[in-house]
């Protein structure tokens, strides 16, 4: 007997087989399963037909749905239904200082009080592989002095062509749309502008709308959306909602169409070329030229927003409500002001070691170069000024980029596979790529776990037995060149302290050393058998350091120290610093006396050569007979003048006492040699040129763009990034090695 | 003693003419050989890729028509033939493949002798190949 016919298959064999089955069960027809048959021809047909449909249902019920919809058109209009506008191209942004010398001939009446550089085209800028033009959107105008010098500062310039588009209101078309159709609009460009009576010359700029509730029927509001092939349509207001247009108004649209990235990271004023316009205040066309002074970096040019972006975004940004409360809101809110990030972080300065209340800190990573300008930053927090919670003040800061470089020794089955070595390390560097962009290890607060890592580099292929693999952590440190200065590096990571072997090393550098300036390359690197516990006297804990010493290799290759050598201190406090203890001498009792009181202290006013001051105080630790067991010295209100190697004796012990007291107290003279550095491996902080009298002078470094590399090996297998940290695994620079595992069984 | 009979299984498909049988008005079914037949010319002109997702059902008998018209082109569509139904048609035992090229017609004269397996009758099928698009 028949059955019925299953067709709940989306696959063309199964639905197939289903017929098949059917027709099997129903005895008619034997033909069914011969290629050639005819029932075969329409079997073929019908299943055709019905994956056909299944599939079309299937498209329509997932382009229904924001996380499910893949065509862009369908993936914009769900992320519209919850009032979220795709962000479009950007512009590549920086600002420059422009400055103008007019001539005394050219003005025989007296120079203008002022010139204006006319909106538009203002500079022609070559980024190496093409030329870009840049913009200023609005006119400039800056006062001449009375010499005839004139300058324009901080002008903001924006990457791209400036186009415009005129559309007149017809109510006699159905359904009019205003649409801009050009996919490179930079929608925070657009300038609108409407003659709102076809009769008269009068036009009155129209903004894009922001809060709904303060819309009347009278504002001058417009409202952008994506439509379809990535153009966008400007939609103005019903009369209640925005002002409603009239019939025969014009509307005067201009915008930027940008270059997007192509305008990103160029710099110096010789890439620049002024080609704007300048009219002084008689309204004459100036002809002297402009002089570019100074150009910031261009930063900020985007591509629009792609349809993962989208998916990702309308969702995150329809929670955060357009308010920025929780840490996943600055992030949202972040990337829509400023798209030109490729990792944002957000955290309260609540959770930082020191608390800091009321304050959130923001870590952006831009998509070129590891930092933004201040300008961007000011620009970014000022952006985000009408988002967030009152009260509450941001802070953005620089990530902190830590690079992880690998050391692996691949080891592989020869008999499971005909790849060679080479081919075996270039699939461990792709299935590396792929660990690195997996969602598992973000950039910011993330981690990278030694288990997943080694266990990605086993699964690259079928024929890897096992790996050994070391990470070193690697911060690019810029140095100031010429200018004596002190570092300090963090890796925030607790730093392997092995007592045999150094932990952290650096890359070559130039020094000037005593005011010579010679050709060795020196290096530093962390001193294992200075391994040794120091009180932290802000934490009252003891903490894990070592001394970093600089060494440069003689012709055998040895390694040779250079000893820095401390100054002596010509001020008591410059010597004694924190620790009092260490800048003391020699501390001598000579006649204790007795009848001290516990917890009792002795102060001693210097000479009046030692200047003013109360001086130094002598803590006493007193026993139960009155009698001074110990003495501790301390600084108390300094004076000046003091010098390294005084001899003070505190010998005013007061009226009360019963026996006069005199403790001796020789000052250390500071003397001596001096780490280079000091490395505290639980915090994983480096200060370098802390100890020394003047600070490092660098000349130069070994690598490109004044950078010296420190690595250093962590003490965990797992690296976390904590707040502001930017975990980078840098397989580029990771050394990755195949061999045959001769320990293989081979039965 | 009863008889040994040897029960022959038949083949049973659709006619495409979706002709109404006149006795009863059913859809015309076509048996055994014929439907072997019409297997065999199916298969033959089906070209690759014509079937969804079956790439490898099909012949290239069609492509080949529009060759020059002579014994070389033939003997491939022969070789053609020969493969397409060795290859799909699990019914056949081919006994012999012959094509004839009319010059003069621009046609070719496929004869394909075959056995239905199981079975010792030889069948003919002849089928004139002509090009036309």
């Amino acid at each position: 007997m028949s059955g019925p016919i299953n067709l709940t298959e989306v696959d063309f064999d199964q639905i197939k087989e289903n017929l098949i089955s059917y027709l099997k069960s129903t005895k008619q027809f034997t033909d069914y399963d011969f290629r050639g048959s005819n029932l075969q021809v329409i079997l073929n047909l019908i299943a055709y037909q019905a994956q056909l449909n299944a599939y079309s249902t299937n498209m329509v019920a997932n382009e229904s749905f924001l996380a499910s919809s893949s065509i862009r058109k369908n993936v914009v209009a769900n992320a519209r239904t919850i009032g979220y506008v795709p962000r479009s191209s950007r512009s590549a942004t920086t600002t420059f200082d422009l400055s103008i010398q007019l001539r005394a001939d050219n003005y025989p009446q007296g120079f203008p009080k002022t010139l204006t550089i006319l909106p538009g085209r203002i500079a022609l800028v070559k980024n190496g592989s093409a030329s870009l033009t840049f913009n200023i959107n609005q006119p400039e105008v800056a006062s001449v002095s009375s010499t005839g010098y004139c300058e324009f500062l901080d002008v903001r310039i924006y990457e791209g062509v400036l186009l415009s588009n005129t559309f007149v209101v017809d109510y006699s078309e159905f359904n009019q749309k205003f649409i801009l159709e050009n996919i490179n609009i930079d929608t925070t460009s657009l300038l609108v502008e409407v003659q709102e009576d076809p009769n008269q010359n009068e036009v009155k700029p129209y903004i894009e709308a922001g809060n709904f509730v303060e819309l009347t029927g009278e504002s001058r509001t417009y409202w952008i959306e994506e439509v379809d092939k990535k153009y966008y349509e400007l939609v103005f207001g019903d009369g209640f909602f925005g002002r409603k247009l009239n019939n025969g108004s014009k509307i005067f649209v201009s915008y930027i169409s940008s270059n997007a990235e192509l305008g990103n990271g160029i710099q110096s004023t010789s890439n620049y070329t002024f080609i704007g316009t300048v009219n002084d205040s008689f309204n004459n066309k100036v002809s002297e030229s402009m002089v570019i002074d100074t150009v910031g970096i261009t930063e900020g040019g985007s591509s629009i927003e792609d349809e993962s972006s989208i998916k990702f975004r309308a969702p995150r940004e329809y929670a955060a409500q357009s308010r920025c409360v929780v840490s996943e809101d600055y992030e949202t809110l972040v990337r829509k002001v400023f798209p030109a990030v490729d990792a944002v972080y957000a955290y309260g300065g609540e959770t930082l070691p020191i608390p800091e209340y009321g304050r959130v800190y923001i870590a952006i990573k831009p998509k070129t170069g590891n930092k933004l300008s201040n300008l961007t930053k000011k620009y970014i927090k000022d952006s985000l000024d009408p988002f967030r919670v009152a009260s509450l003040d941001i802070n953005i800061v620089d990530p902190l980029i830590l690079n992880i470089e690998l050391n692996s020794m691949v080891y592989y089955d020869e008999l499971k596979t005909r790849k060679d070595s080479y081919a075996i390390v270039s699939l461990v560097n792709e299935s590396l790529e792929n660990f690195k962009k997996s969602t598992t290890t973000p950039n910011f607060g993330g981690a990278i776990r030694y288990s997943k890592l080694i266990g990605a580099i086993d699964d690259a292929d079928y024929s890897i037995t096992r790996n050994e693999t070391t990470m070193t952590m690697r911060r690019d440190i810029t140095v100031v060149l010429n200018t004596d200065a002190t570092y300090e590096i963090c890796f925030d990571q607790f730093i392997e302290s092995n007592k045999d072997v150094s932990t952290l090393y650096s890359s070559g550098f130039f020094l000037e050393l005593n005011n010579i300036r010679d050709l060795k390359t020196y290096y530093f690197e962390n001193d294992p058998k200075t391994i040794r516990y120091e009180r932290n006297v802000e934490t009252d804990f003891n903490e894990l350091v070592s001394d970093v010493y600089c060494f440069y290799f003689n012709e055998l290759n040895e390694k040779v120290r250079v000893n820095f050598i401390s100054k002596p201190k010509t001020e008591l406090k410059d010597l004694i610093g924190k620790n009092s203890s260490t800048s003391v001498k020699r501390l001598e009792i000579q006649d204790a006396g007795s009848g001290f009181k516990p917890a009792d202290s002795l102060f001693n006013v210097p000479t009046t050569s030692n200047g003013s001051g109360t001086g130094l105080k002598v803590d006493l630790l007193v026993d139960s007979q009155g009698n001074i067991a110990a003495v501790t010295p301390s600084i108390d209100n300094l004076g000046l003048n003091y010098n390294a190697g005084d001899v003070i004796t505190v010998n005013s012990p007061k009226e009360n006492y019963k026996a006069a007291t005199f403790i001796v107290v020789e000052l250390n003279d500071g003397t001596g040699i001096v780490p280079f550095g000091k490395l505290y491996h639980e915090r994983g902080e480096l200060l370098l040129g802390y100890e020394l009298d003047n600070g490092i002078n660098f000349i130069s470094t070994s690598n490109q763009d004044n950078i010296i590399e420190v690595r250093s090996t962590p003490n965990n297998n797992d690296i976390v990034a904590d707040r502001d940290v930017y975990i980078n695994l840098d397989i580029a620079k990771s050394t990755i090695q195949a061999i045959i595992d001769t320990e293989v069984s081979t039965s | 003693m009863t008889e040994l009979r040897r029960k022959d299984k038949t083949f049973k498909d659709i006619s495409l003419t979706f002709n109404p049988s006149p006795i009863n008005g059913d859809l015309t079914t076509i048996s055994d050989d014929r439907a072997i037949n019409n297997s065999i010319k199916n298969l033959c002109l089906i070209k690759p890729n014509e079937v969804p997702f079956q790439r490898d059902i099909g012949s290239n008998v069609t492509a080949l028509l529009f060759e020059f018209n002579d014994s070389f082109t033939a003997e491939v569509i022969e070789q053609e033939i020969r493969r397409t139904i060795n290859f799909n048609e699990p019914r056949v035992e081919l006994q012999e493949v012959r094509v004839d090229n009319k010059e003069e017609t621009y046609e070719f004269i496929a004869t394909i002798k075959y056995k239905i397996i199981g079975r010792e009758t030889v069948f003919t099928v002849q089928q004139i190949l002509t090009p036309s698009r």
